[in-house]
């Protein structure tokens, strides 16, 4: 019978695996940067599609409800004051995309370095950066 | 206390024997549930059967897909059933979630299942519950989702007005811009006409207090976060209910805060089970031998 500590350490070695583990892998098999910018790519593709419904039903309440003239409406002091909205949007999602994203990819890396370092005590190294050999411990 | 806690070990025992099981069961039951009470939209369908067939449907496949996903498919089978009785109604509520989606849904996928709960809340007339339990444990975050949450309650009503004024069997795609425009100034005095800002306001006010309490570094300050938000839940829709036009029921809020705030500290007594760590079943194996290990971490009590 193995002694107890390595039960231990598999033990939560294998926790880890199954709570977390795909999850983190997924999330740091890319850089931080990485990460972040794809994330964030995404959203703000969908806050363009939002910023264009909401400036077009913007425009048909201004055309069709109000009755405002066509050229009073579309001109360039028009254009550029839904431009700014736009990018203020955009700025302010990026932003929060940035924080969010970037904490779940320090927590995930948190988590992945415990991982490696409980894996280095259960192979007997003593730091992270020699575990090229094998792991002996496979998880089912 | 003590018995609560053995009453949560038990119960997690329990669970844990058959977890997988269980949750296609819950999910199953959950999907039941939000899709049967969707089909509530089908004004415009005399078959019975036909939605039906789509609730079951769907409740299975909320067996197999994430909470987001299963969102998006709630979403859509509103819109699906409610273009039944009105094309315009349901690009209307279409646009709506497709806007809460594209601006909240996306990056705050978790939080947003609040809006679900929180109208799972109001059916079984407790809504008080979703808040007093976001200030423990979402905290701010779930501001956004619980105000949404209580606008579509609030104006759910508004879907048979907008349905009748621009029925399906007048719909033509010429005619569109047309019945928007009296869909809009319908819902412009409808909506100005009832209180929910303020009911939402009280809310957060209650999420954002309880949260903070739970960050103060003293004895009970779970305990104290519910009873602050409850506190000001009461108090709050009761001067909302003798200053504003929002119907309100005094009665209804005090008792149904009060039963919300025991729940959730019941809840908060036994919260391990919400918590993954606990109890939980783990198998691996090495050169030697197979390992199957039960883990079930200390409590402090």
């Amino acid at each position: 019978m193995e002694d107890l500590k390595k039960i231990r350490i598999m033990t939560n070695l294998a926790i880890y695996d199954k709570n977390y583990g795909e999850e983190d892998r997924k999330i740091t098999s890319h850089y931080k940067r990485d990460y972040v910018y794809k994330k964030n790519l995404g959203i703000r593709i969908g806050v363009l599609l939002g910023s264009a419904v909401i400036i077009m039903l913007y425009y048909c309440y201004k055309l069709f409800v109000i009755e405002t003239d066509m050229f009073t409406v579309f001109n360039k002091a028009e254009a550029i004051k839904m431009g700014i909205a736009v990018v203020v949007l955009l700025v302010v999602y990026t932003i929060i995309g940035t924080i969010i994203n970037g904490e779940r990819y320090s927590l995930a890396e948190e988590r992945c370095l415990g991982y490696q370092r409980m894996l280095c005590k259960l192979n007997g190294k003593k730091n992270i950066h020699n575990t090229n050999e094998d792991n002996t411990n496979e998880r089912t | 206390m003590g018995m609560l806690i053995k009453f949560g070990r038990s119960l997690t025992a329990f669970y844990k024997k058959a977890e997988v099981q269980f949750n296609i069961v819950f999910k199953l039951m959950a999907g039941l549930f939000v899709f049967g009470r969707l089909s509530v939209l089908a004004m415009g369908s005399d078959s019975t059967s036909k939605t039906l067939v789509i609730t079951l449907c769907c409740a299975v496949l909320t067996t197999l897909v994430s909470p987001s996903i299963f969102m998006l498919l709630g979403a859509l089978i509103a819109c699906l059933y409610l273009s039944m009785a009105s094309i315009e109604t349901a690009l209307v509520v279409f646009i709506f979630f497709f806007l809460i989606f594209v601006f909240y849904v996306r990056i705050f996928p978790k939080e947003s299942l609040v809006i679900p709960a929180m109208l799972t809340a109001y059916f079984f007339k407790i809504p008080y519950i979703v808040p007093v339990f976001a200030a423990l444990y979402i905290g701010p975050r779930a501001i956004v989702p619980v105000s949404a949450a209580v606008f579509i309650w609030s104006n759910t009503y508004l879907l048979k007005g907008m349905a009748e004024i621009a029925p399906k069997a007048d719909f033509t795609p010429i005619g569109i811009m047309d019945s928007a425009i009296n869909i809009y100034g319908y819902l412009q005095t409808a909506i100005n006409g009832n209180g929910w800002v303020f009911v939402a306001i009280v809310f957060c006010v209650a999420i954002i207090a309880g949260w903070a309490m739970t960050n103060v570094f003293i004895s009970y300050e779970r305990e104290l976060a519910i009873a602050v938000s409850g506190a000001i839940i009461i108090v709050g829709l009761l001067i909302v209910a003798v200053v504003t036009d929002a119907q309100v029921s005094i009665i209804g809020s005090i008792l149904g805060t009060i039963i919300s705030s025991a729940i959730v500290y019941v809840i908060q007594s036994m919260d391990f089970i919400l918590d993954y760590g606990t109890a939980q079943r783990v198998k691996f194996q090495d050169d030697n031998y197979y390992y199957y290990v039960k883990v079930v971490p200390k409590i402090n009590e």
